[in-house]
């Protein structure tokens, strides 16, 4: 499902947290949403998702118009998206099966189908041996698993991650985004990505925006952009990351070029 | 002289009726309004209306500062459409129940409120319908929270039963003004003070022994 908008405006008291974007995220490709933070990302993942709504602007899916639906059209929109978050937002009084098992509840699939449904999704993440555990017995790798399973159980078009690695340690970060990426190419899903780090972006996307102060300063083929950034924004993630690389690799953890 | 036992027992009955039947109704009425005030709550996506919101606060605020002796004399014509009389331990329900339920509201509602945004915006977007988001998503995560304000509802149900003598409807607390204060009787006065006591400290041990139990399984 392709996502886009149009001219999209949405102020907070005041003030515009989206200031007139108009991007596409295709089909089956991994679109990531860069900025500083209070850039606006945030606020403009929340519109493409339904979350809120804009004061201008369109949202389209496959060309659509969304935006404007009726609630209950909304809710069966949201059958065909997922999304994920920075805290994982589990619920606490559900088992990790239970959780997963949540949006089938709501969408009154069989009890049956359900389970398998949701244990097949669980072992994809790697977590089916843990269905019964509590969430707060989980790592906070294993709970943003049990989140893409949540998402992916009633098998969305595409998947919607807001700052989804921010709150894990680099090695919990890497495996996450190897298995949206896997999952991704598996199910053709489109993916849209908010996130303030840079490694992040390097790791999977395919479609790069950078925003800052509520706009789009620069969009276009990842690649492309890494080798030759035309905005100073994304020249100043690309050099943090660098540094960030360096001080990884060299032996004895100093800074390397007087940084 | 009557048995300080007997006239205990009879009276432990009375407090006991009162407080279960008005903590049962209490909890309904406070549950239902509590669930209305977060709907009508500007900024949640339900129905939002500000002026409901606040009309509705303010009468459970009103409600909640009347003293309970006032609110049963002035709810009496109502207690009488109810159940067909001002006196006895079915009238007293009624006055108990309506000066519970606005503060099991408050308790509720405020754990409601409690709950992380981010939950809500997660079951949304999983295509929850309002029912879903309050019944498979608040309700049950606030689960302790709920058996906390239950637990505090019945105790001061048990305090205000103890003035609902006033209506005629008995109970420990009548019986130790009427038999331990006005006829001297300090054994009866003892036995329906302990007794009290005792419930207070069973419906709390009780209450809090299911609230961890439930903290305990996340």
């Amino acid at each position: 499902m392709r996502i886009s908008c149009n001219n999209l405006k949405k102020a907070y008291s005041g003030l515009h947290a989206v200031n007139g974007v108009s991007i596409s995220a295709e089909e089956s490709r991994i679109t990531c949403i860069i900025g500083r933070s209070g850039a606006g990302k945030s606020t403009l993942i929340r519109l493409l998702s339904l979350l809120e709504r804009a004061d201008e602007g369109e949202v389209m899916y496959d060309g659509a118009r969304v935006d404007d639906l009726k609630q209950k059209e909304i809710l069966t929109m949201r059958r065909s998206m997922g999304m994920i978050f920075q805290l994982f937002n589990l619920f606490s009084s559900r088992n990790v099966l239970k959780n997963v098992l949540y949006p089938l509840e709501i969408a009154k699939v069989p009890k049956k189908e359900a389970v398998e449904k949701a244990m097949a999704l669980l072992d994809t993440v790697g977590l089916a041996d843990k269905a019964h555990n509590s969430i707060s017995s989980l790592s906070g790798g294993q709970k943003q698993r049990v989140a893409i399973a949540r998402a992916l159980v009633l098998n969305p078009k595409v998947l919607f991650c807001d700052e989804a690695t921010s709150a894990l340690d680099p090695q919990s970060t890497k495996e996450i985004l190897q298995l949206i990426k896997s999952i991704q190419r598996k199910l053709n899903l489109t993916v849209v990505m908010v996130t303030h780090q840079m490694e992040v972006v390097k790791s999977v996307c395919d479609y790069l925006v950078v925003m800052d102060n509520g706009r789009v300063i620069e969009e276009g083929d990842a690649q492309k952009h890494f080798a030759n950034p035309e905005s100073d924004i994304l020249a100043g993630f690309l050099r943090n990351l660098m540094i960030a690389d360096a001080d990884m690799n060299s032996p004895d953890g100093r800074r390397i070029g007087g940084v | 002289m009557t048995n300080a036992l007997s006239l205990t027992m009879d009276s432990l009955v009375e407090t006991l009726v009162m407080v279960f039947a008005s903590s049962f109704l209490s909890f309904v009425i406070g549950l239902f309004t509590a669930i209305l005030l977060y709907a009508l709550q500007p900024g949640n996506g339900m129905h939002p209306n500000a002026v409901l919101h606040t009309v509705l606060s303010k009468i459970i605020n009103i409600m909640r500062s009347f003293p309970f002796i006032i609110l049963i004399i002035l709810l009496m014509p109502f207690t009488r459409k109810i159940v067909g009389t001002t006196i006895g331990v079915r009238a007293a329900v009624i006055p108990l129940s309506l000066a519970a339920a606005p503060f099991i509201a408050r308790l509720i509602e405020s754990a409601f409120m409690e709950i992380d945004k981010g939950l809500i915006e997660a079951a949304r977007i999983m295509g929850s319908r309002n029912s879903d988001v309050i019944f498979k998503v608040l309700i049950p995560e606030c689960l302790p929270q709920i058996v906390d304000a239950i637990t505090m509802t019945v105790i001061n149900l048990i305090a205000y039963s103890a003035m609902a003598g006033t209506v005629g409807a008995g109970g420990l607390g009548d019986l130790a003004i009427r038999y331990g204060y006005q006829r001297f009787r300090t054994d009866v006065m003892i036995m329906a003070v302990v007794s009290i006591i005792l419930i207070v400290e069973i419906v709390q041990m009780a209450g809090s022994w299911i609230s961890k139990r439930l903290r305990n399984k996340r």
